[in-house]
Parts: C-alpha cells; sequence; structure tokens
C-alpha cells in the first residue's frame, strides 16, 4: 500500500505545479518580445511595489472579472492585455472589455445602447460617456451601502472605464504613437528656448507653433502624472517613487535632463510600436541593471511574485482535492485499498503543494498568513485540510480524506471569488497593522473556524451517508462519533482561545476587551453553540445522532461568523460589502437546514443499521 | 463530605431549586438564550446602533415589544440570562464538581468563567469612557463624554482659578428649580430639551425657535435676538433658563449645546459663565499635544499609521513625553488613552479615554479558562491515544 501512496503524491504535487511547469502564453514573446522579463518590472500600486504583471492582473479583474481576456481574436494574458492597451490603443479599445450584463440596468438602453449584448468595448460605449458621467457623480456622494442597484452599477462602470483610461495613459498619452520619439522632439524644442522657457509658457505666444506645442506637452505631462494607475520611477523607499508624469514634468526645469528610467521605458514602449524586438530585450536588460542599483533584492522579489500569480496554486490545489473527492467516493464504492492509499498519498501532496503557496504569500506580504479575508479561505481551508490528514492516519478509513477534499476544494472556491477584488497581497490598514496579534489572535480564529467546519462535514458524511446509503457501517458510525466529537472539542478550545486573543488585542488597541461588535459577536456565538452541543450531549438531552444534527447547523453558526458579520456594514469589523455572496449564504444555510431535518427523520426510515 | 447529616435537615424543596439551578439542562437553556440574544442584539445594531442595541437587548431584565400601546417582556434580555449563569455556573461547582484529578481541568474552566462573568458585570458598573479631542499645540486636563451632557454654572471671577458647578443631564427635568451653591442667584428650568434643533422664524429672521426632536412639530419662541450656532449639531440638549433672585429681575437665557458661545450672567457685579456642554472628566494632569502624525500608503488614502506625540504635565511639577499610536496607548493614572481618530485633515487628534478598574480581570480569567481547557482535552487526547496504542 505504501507504493501506492506515494505515487498518489507525486501525481498530485505535479497536477499541483501544472501551470508553473508549462510557460505562460503570451502573444508579445511569440514576436521575440522577452514579455516574462517585462512583467517583474516594479510598480507602486495601491501603496505597495509590486510587479507590473499584478497591476495587469488587478486591473483585469477589476474590470473583466478574470485574469485574461478571451476575444474572438483569440486570449490575452493580463500582460499582453495592459501592453496591447498602452500601445496599439485603436485595437484596445474595441475588444469587448466592460461587462455590463444586463444593460438596461444602467440605463443607457433607452439611449440606444444593445440591451441584448452583455460585453462591450470601450469604443461602444464612447458616445454615453456624458451620461454615465453625470449619473455617477451624485452617486459618489452617497455611502456605498445606501446606494440603490442602479447606482451602484453606473459607480462600478465609470470607476471601471476610469481604470482602464488611467492604465492607458500611464506611461504616455494614449494620442501619442512613439512616446520617445515624442519626448525627444520636446526636448529638442525646449533646447532652442531654454533660456526664456518659463517666460515662454506663462505668456503662451498664440501664434509661435513650438510654443503650442510646449504648452500641449505640459497639459500631457500633468494628465499623465493624474491619473496614473501607479508610480514607476523608483527611489530608495516607497515615499520617494513618483509616476512617468511627476518625473517627465521636471523637464521643464532648467538643464533637466530625462530620468534614465523614465527614458527607457519610453523606448521600450516605442520598441513595441516601431516593432523591434532586439532594441526591446537590450533596452529591458539596461533597465534592469538601473533598477537592480537603486534596489538591490527588489527585482528576484518580484520575479518571484510574478512566477506565483502564473503558477495558480490555489486554483490547481482546488481542482485536485475535487479529484480526490471523488477518488474517495470510488475508492469506498469499489472497496479498493489500493485506490484509498493513492488518494492519501494524493492528499498529502497537495496540501504540500498548499501549504508551500501559503509560505510564498507570507515571504511576499512579509506577514503571518491571514491578513485579509481571501486569506482566510486559503487558510482556513488548510487547517480543515491538516485534521483531516490527522484524523485518517489515525483511523485509516477514507473519512479523514473525504473531509480534507470537499473542504479544500470548497474553501478554495471561495477563495477564489474573494479574489475578484484585485491584489489579494494588498497592505493592511493601520488598525490592523501588527504582525503579532496577526499570528496570534487571526491564526488561531481561524484554526477555530476551519475545526467547526470540519466537524460539520464529518456530520454530513454520518448523516447523509447513513440516510442515502446502506454503506455506513457499524465501525464507520462509531469513527464518526468519535471524530465529530474531538473536532468539537478542539474546535471549542481553539475558537474560545482565539476570541480571548481577540478581546485582548482589542483592549491593547481600543480600551476595551469586548464591544459587543458584530465580528466579536459572531466568535462568541460559535464558541455558545459548540458549548451547547456539548453541555447538551453531557446532559442527556440529545444523543449519537442529536450531536450530529447539531454539528450541520455549526456551519449555519460558522458562516454568519465568517461572512455574515461583514455584510451588515456596521462596526471595527466590516472590512467588505458583497452583494452576491449574501445570496449564496443563504443558499447554503437552507441547505444545511435540510440536511438537519433529514438526520432528523425516523431512524428506520434510513438506508443504514444504527450503532 | 459531612453534607450527609444535614441532608435530613434541608427541605426537600430547597434541595429540588439547588438541583434546579445547578443543573447542566438549565445551561443549555440558558446558553440557548444567550445564542438568540446575541444573534438578534447583531442584526438589530444595523439600524439602531450600538449604544441602542445593546440598552435593549444585554443591559435589561427582558426584552419588551410594544403591542399596540402596552409594552410586554417577550424573552429575557441579557442581565437575566447573565445572573442566571452565574448562579447556574456557581450552584454547579459547589454541589457537582468533585475534588479528583481528571476533573481539575474542567473545574478551572468553569472557574474562570465565572470570573470572567463578574469581571464583565464589575466593568458595566464601574468602566467610564471618554474622549480627548485635542487640537495640536492645545494643552487639555480634562476629557469628554458625548453620551452623557451637563449643565455647567462658571464663576470666573476669581482670576486663578475657576469654580465649576455642574448638573449632569439626568439630574435635570423641567420646572426645576436648581440651588447652585456658593452664587448669588438660583436657576429655575423652565424648559428642558434633551434633544433640540432650532431654526429662524420665516416671518422674522432674528427670532430663534426651537423644539423637541424627534416628536414635537410646535416650535417654541425665544426672545433671543442673535444666536451663533454651531450648525455641526444637528440635535442638541438646551434649555431655557430663568436666573431668579430676590432683589433683581433678570430674563429668561438659553443655553445649548448647539451655540457657539455660552450664556455670561451679570450679577451683583460678578460675572457667571451657563452653558451645556459634554461631561467633562478632569484629571490632575493636563496633556499637550505637540504633533499629530498620519501617514497614507504612498499614492492612495489608505491609512497606514497615525501618532499623536504628548506631553504629560504632572501637578507636582515635571513633564513626561510620550507616543500613542495604534495598539500602543498611554497608560497613566489609571487611565488609558488610546489613539481612535482624528479631524480637520489632522489638526485634531481624537484619543480614546477608558477608566476601568476591572480591565485586568479578563486577562486573569482567560488565563484560567485556557489552562483548565488544555488541562481537561490534553488529558483526554493523552487518554485516546495511549488506549489505541495498548490495543496494537
Amino acid at each position: 500500500m505504501r507504493k501506492w501512496f506515494w505515487i498518489g503524491l507525486v501525481i498530485a504535487v505535479i497536477m499541483g505545479f501544472y501551470h508553473s511547469l508549462i510557460p505562460p502564453k503570451s502573444i508579445y514573446t511569440s514576436q521575440g518580445y522577452h514579455i516574462d522579463q517585462f512583467a517583474t518590472l516594479p510598480i507602486l500600486h495601491e501603496g505597495r511595489i509590486k510587479p507590473l504583471d499584478t497591476v495587469a492582473r488587478a486591473t483585469l479583474i477589476s474590470i473583466r472579472g478574470k485574469q485574461s481576456l478571451r476575444t474572438e481574436t483569440g486570449t490575452y494574458s493580463a500582460i499582453d492585455w495592459l501592453i496591447t492597451s498602452i500601445v496599439d490603443p485603436y485595437k484596445a479599445n474595441r475588444l469587448a472589455l466592460f461587462n455590463l450584463r444586463d444593460p438596461s440596468q444602467y440605463g443607457l438602453t433607452h439611449l440606444g445602447l444593445e440591451s441584448k449584448q452583455k460585453v462591450f468595448s470601450f469604443y461602444e460605449l464612447i458616445p454615453y460617456f456624458d451620461h454615465i458621467q453625470t449619473q455617477a457623480a451624485p452617486a459618489l456622494d452617497i455611502e456605498a451601502k445606501k446606494r440603490t442597484p442602479f447606482q451602484k452599477n453606473i459607480v462600478q462602470l465609470h470607476h471601471q472605464l476610469m481604470l482602464y483610461f488611467q492604465l492607458k495613459n500611464t506611461f504616455y498619452p494614449e494620442t501619442v504613437d512613439d512616446p520617445s520619439a515624442w519626448v525627444h522632439q520636446f526636448m529638442d524644442i525646449k533646447s532652442t528656448y531654454q533660456d526664456q522657457l518659463l517666460a515662454h509658457l506663462t505668456k503662451p505666444d498664440g501664434l509661435n507653433p513650438d510654443i503650442q506645442q510646449m504648452v500641449l506637452t505640459f497639459r500631457d505631462f500633468q494628465l499623465m502624472s493624474d491619473y496614473a494607475i501607479g508610480w514607476v520611477i523608483p527611489g530608495k523607499n516607497p515615499k520617494d517613487w513618483t509616476s512617468m508624469g511627476t518625473s517627465l514634468l521636471t523637464l521643464f526645469d532648467k538643464n533637466t535632463p530625462i530620468n534614465t528610467v523614465a527614458d527607457d521605458y519610453l523606448t521600450l514602449f516605442s520598441a513595441l510600436h516601431t516593432q523591434n524586438p532586439t532594441l526591446f530585450n537590450d533596452t529591458l536588460n539596461d533597465l534592469y541593471t538601473t533598477l537592480n542599483t537603486i534596489n538591490p533584492t527588489l527585482q528576484k522579489k518580484l520575479a518571484f511574485e510574478v512566477w506565483f500569480h502564473n503558477a495558480s496554486l490555489f486554483y490547481t490545489t482546488m481542482t485536485v482535492y475535487l479529484l480526490i473527492t471523488i477518488g474517495v467516493l470510488m475508492a469506498w464504492l469499489s472497496r479498493s485499498l489500493k485506490l484509498q492509499s493513492l488518494t492519501v498519498g494524493a492528499l498529502a501532496g497537495t496540501f504540500g503543494v498548499h501549504t508551500l503557496a501559503l509560505i510564498i504569500r507570507m515571504v511576499l506580504q512579509g506577514r503571518p498568513p491571514v491578513t485579509n479575508l481571501y486569506s482566510t479561505a486559503v487558510f482556513i481551508g488548510w487547517v480543515a485540510i491538516l485534521l483531516g490528514l490527522l484524523l485518517e492516519k489515525q483511523f485509516k478509513n477514507g473519512i479523514g480524506t473525504f473531509c480534507s477534499g470537499i473542504i479544500g476544494f470548497l474553501t478554495l472556491i471561495i477563495a477564489h471569488h474573494l479574489s475578484l477584488t484585485g491584489d489579494t497581497l494588498e497592505m493592511m490598514q493601520a488598525v490592523l497593522d501588527s504582525n503579532f496579534w496577526l499570528a496570534t489572535h487571526v491564526v488561531v480564529i481561524n484554526i477555530g473556524y476551519g475545526a467547526a467546519i470540519l466537524s460539520a462535514v464529518l456530520a454530513h458524511i454520518y448523516i447523509l451517508g447513513g440516510f442515502f446509503t446502506s454503506a455506513l457501517t457499524k465501525e464507520m458510525q462509531s469513527s464518526l462519533v468519535k471524530m465529530t466529537f474531538a473536532t468539537v472539542a478542539f474546535a471549542l478550545v481553539a475558537n474560545f482561545v482565539g476570541t480571548v486573543l481577540g478581546g485582548i488585542w482589542a483592549d491593547q488597541s481600543w480600551g476595551r476587551f469586548w464591544g459587543w461588535d458584530p465580528k466579536e459577536n459572531g466568535a462568541l456565538l460559535i464558541v455558545i453553540w459548540l458549548a451547547i452541543i456539548l453541555h447538551a450531549r453531557l446532559a442527556g438531552l440529545i444523543k449519537q445522532r442529536g450531536v450530529m444534527v447539531l454539528s450541520v447547523f455549526t456551519n449555519v453558526v460558522t458562516s454568519f461568523s465568517w461572512f455574515g458579520t461583514n455584510m451588515l456594514g456596521v462596526g471595527l469589523h466590516s472590512y467588505g460589502f458583497m452583494d452576491k455572496a449574501f445570496f449564496w449564504i443563504v443558499v447554503f444555510c437552507l441547505t444545511q437546514l435540510t440536511v438537519m431535518a433529514i438526520g432528523s427523520l425516523p431512524r428506520k426510515l434510513w438506508k443504514s443499521t444504527p450503532l | 463530605m459531612t453534607n450527609g447529616q444535614y441532608s435530613h435537615s434541608l427541605k426537600p424543596n430547597i434541595k429540588r431549586l439547588i438541583s434546579f439551578l445547578a443543573s447542566l439542562k438549565l445551561t443549555v437553556v440558558l446558553l440557548g438564550f444567550s445564542l438568540v440574544l446575541i444573534f438578534v442584539m447583531t442584526l438589530a445594531q444595523v439600524k439602531l446602533g450600538l449604544f441602542l442595541a445593546q440598552k435593549l437587548y444585554l443591559n435589561q431584565w427582558f426584552v419588551w415589544i410594544n403591542f399596540g400601546g402596552i409594552s410586554l417582556p417577550v424573552f429575557p434580555a441579557g442581565k437575566l440570562v447573565g445572573w442566571g449563569l452565574l448562579i447556574n455556573l456557581i450552584t454547579a461547582h459547589f454541589r457537582r464538581f468533585h475534588w479528583s484529578k481528571s476533573k481539575l481541568g474542567i473545574w478551572l474552566t468553569h472557574f474562570g468563567l465565572i470570573v470572567l462573568l463578574i469581571g464583565g458585570g464589575v466593568t458595566g458598573y464601574f468602566a467610564k469612557e471618554s474622549q480627548l479631542i485635542i487640537r495640536e499645540g492645545q494643552t487639555l486636563n480634562y476629557t469628554e463624554n458625548f453620551q452623557q451632557m451637563e449643565l455647567v454654572i462658571i464663576d470666573v471671577n476669581d482670576p486663578k482659578m475657576d469654580t465649576v458647578i455642574r448638573y449632569s443631564q439626568n439630574q435635570l427635568h423641567t420646572g426645576q428649580l436648581l440651588n447652585p451653591p456658593h452664587v448669588p442667584f438660583k436657576l429655575k428650568v423652565n424648559r428642558l430639551y434633551p434633544n433640540s434643533t432650532f431654526q429662524k422664524d420665516p416671518l422674522d429672521d432674528s427670532v430663534l425657535l426651537v423644539r423637541e426632536l424627534p416628536v414635537e412639530t410646535r416650535m417654541d419662541r425665544l426672545n433671543i435676538v442673535t444666536a451663533d450656532l454651531d450648525i455641526q449639531y444637528t440635535t442638541v440638549p438646551s434649555a431655557n433658563v430663568l436666573p431668579t433672585q430676590a432683589s433683581l429681575v433678570t430674563e429668561n437665557r438659553v443655553i445649548s449645546n448647539g451655540f457657539k458661545a455660552p450664556e455670561i450672567l451679570h450679577i451683583e457685579g460678578k460675572t457667571y459663565v451657563l452653558s451645556i456642554r459634554p461631561s467633562r472628566y478632569y484629571t490632575p494632569f493636563s496633556i499637550t499635544l505637540r504633533k499629530f502624525t498620519h501617514e497614507v500608503y504612498p499614492g492612495t488614502q489608505k491609512p497606514q499609521f497615525f501618532s499623536s506625540d504628548v506631553t504629560v504635565r504632572y501637578p507636582e511639577g515635571g513633564t513626561q513625553d510620550f507616543l500613542i499610536y495604534m495598539n500602543h496607548p498611554l497608560r497613566l493614572d489609571g487611565r488609558t488613552y488610546y489613539q481612535a481618530s482624528f479631524g480637520e485633515g489632522g489638526q485634531i487628534s481624537i484619543l480614546q479615554v477608558v477608566q476601568n478598574p476591572a480591565w485586568l480581570i479578563p486577562y486573569i480569567a482567560c488565563v484560567i479558562v485556557s489552562i483548565g481547557l488544555l488541562l481537561h482535552f490534553g488529558m483526554q487526547l493523552v487518554g485516546f491515544l495511549s488506549k489505541k496504542k495498548g490495543k496494537k
């Protein structure tokens, strides 16, 4: 059996690294440009220095909800889309980019917008810009959660259009074809008027075409500075970075030369425009050398981040977890111990990849594993999977593996949807900025959530397996009972300790140990519910089946605490507001109540014989 | 145990009562109640806000619901459930727990919970929260509680010292005659408006109208010519008062937290200041805000760092500098100052100030409970694993 364990492990690891073994496809790479190197260039975006690749992904996710753009002509990766938008705005403007889903919800159909179409290009939306602008402006003054659905749509569309505009005009204005030639032409004109430059600009001579040109260029630089999506001109510290626009504005000072990094960027994009891969690659090397002198270790870290995003480790492991779950079911059906061993090995391998991905996130962010809602999903899954592995090691009947598989799959799907807000490696707000408390309170409470969810999944196996199939042997029932009780007890301890640590953090931070804040209440509800299960069992009010039925409800309490409290929009813990998620949580709770009802049906209706 | 010789004399009813109070079933029921209460209270916060939700569901014995004019208690509220759990826990503790090594963990856990509940109760009674809203360069020797207003009469005649006589908002009512000590007048409260709003008379621009929110539609005319309104307050406590004195006929005055300037009284050649303001808690020391720093992540509006650089001046002389920032409060003289917020783009720092003599109790309780839990479940885990080993 050991052999099959190791075979499963190796297969799972290979599948986990599937995307990292295949180099990312790029239209520009096939033309000879070193896009993989270009993608690692640094940009300061939302307060963090990250690779261009991440900004491309985050922006495309914000606009399109995906990390790549599929069109009739082919699929653009995020970085491809970024380059096309900047270098060939004519083409980019005609790509189907903005997903309105239902144009009538934007108040635009009566203006002529095709109502059956869902995705629109920038070009198709141009006639409606004024309308969108005037509708969005008053909506922006209203608090986000108080906006009507129409207002939310219009504000979101406005934001997406703005992001796209910003992206196109960060390195040079979209109206310019060859940026390097454009700036150098400006420098030539400037040298002619060197001494009286300021005088000429403050009193522009309407008849002089050169002066007119310089005024326009000034305005262009200003536009680039105001609307930059990020800052690419590096400094020693994050505070010293500036945008292309700001850097080019300094050219209006007497005798200031072009910043070398800015000059290199201009050349890079000119090379793309004139379709000169050799020039592109050479300039890229020069730029790299310059960047390494300013910040020696930065590029390596950024290259690592690009690799990490390309590897999509959470996406691959999510798929493998699903396969493992199916594998365990098949192993049970066919009573194949070999297949069972394979699945355990696969689980161990996938868990290893999952762990590695978490560690990489920690290294990239310089933080403990949980820093935002996205990372809670990834970490809670990891905890439950680890506990499932331990259960499998102890009981060796596939139950642990099954739980790990299904929880891994579901939590990573949740994580995937939570990643649609943009950059998952984002910076932390001031009040959360404490590595000590992030490592203690946040980690422990998430361990508690993971254990609570595991106890609920075990209960599902007992109820659904026992009611719908005859496969739930007395042995299995007995081990399920033990597993559930142990997990409930562990979850109670972890949730209690985690809640207490939260109270201590609150006392250190805000002056009170407990404030009846929704998130605090959510955690307390889990503790109370788990305590009810244990005490009701001790009091003889419920027996084994009762523990299982009540344990299913633990999922309802946990989902309220994990997500429901964020949706209330009040208190110190409101990090985000999710509309669609509310619908799915309600659906989920209804399924749990249904399972509880099934579990409560008379025992003689169950297909499996009771203990 | 020597209880045996007393058990005959204990009335059976009392025994039954103690049994009931110590029962696990009661625990489950009470825990169930607390679950529902906390859940409902969390949802209620959205519309009512934390303060009111807490008041309605936790700080009462019952949850009252109004059925067409009659208020009925429909569900046990925080106080009842809290006391219930505490009594249940204590009686169970002494009635059912035995001194044995295997039960030590459980015993400690529940003992720690008792301490936690008691600590919570003490905090509820004794804790005082206020705010220090201070400008850069300003020195203040008090903090303010905006939940509780006070009416003050200040004797400003001594150049070295102000004497402040204050009446807390909940001590005042309409029609009351106040007899403040050390001043040559009494103060009649003609009308107290706990939540008032002001408006200029549309027909006579110089006359001000005031009414009580949210119920009243009628507005009272005030015979004052001008009032410098502080428009950031939309509902403020105000009072129409009449300083009375045997020898002098004086006129009605209106004081309000919504007015920028207080009322000045000149009586018998002396000057007194009348106003309504947030309750002040004076401290023996004073705090000067030297500098407030507010940093955002470059290129964003996301807050990265807030801090207040303060100097504390002690009454016996001597000063000390402190830096207060997120997760690093200043603990001084039983009070703790936390960096909470800021105003006017960084000109004003807002510190939350908490005075809670019971602050250490939750820490102690939680250590006890944690040790208890680890002991109990740790022993169970060890037992389980060794049984498995034994079976092999």
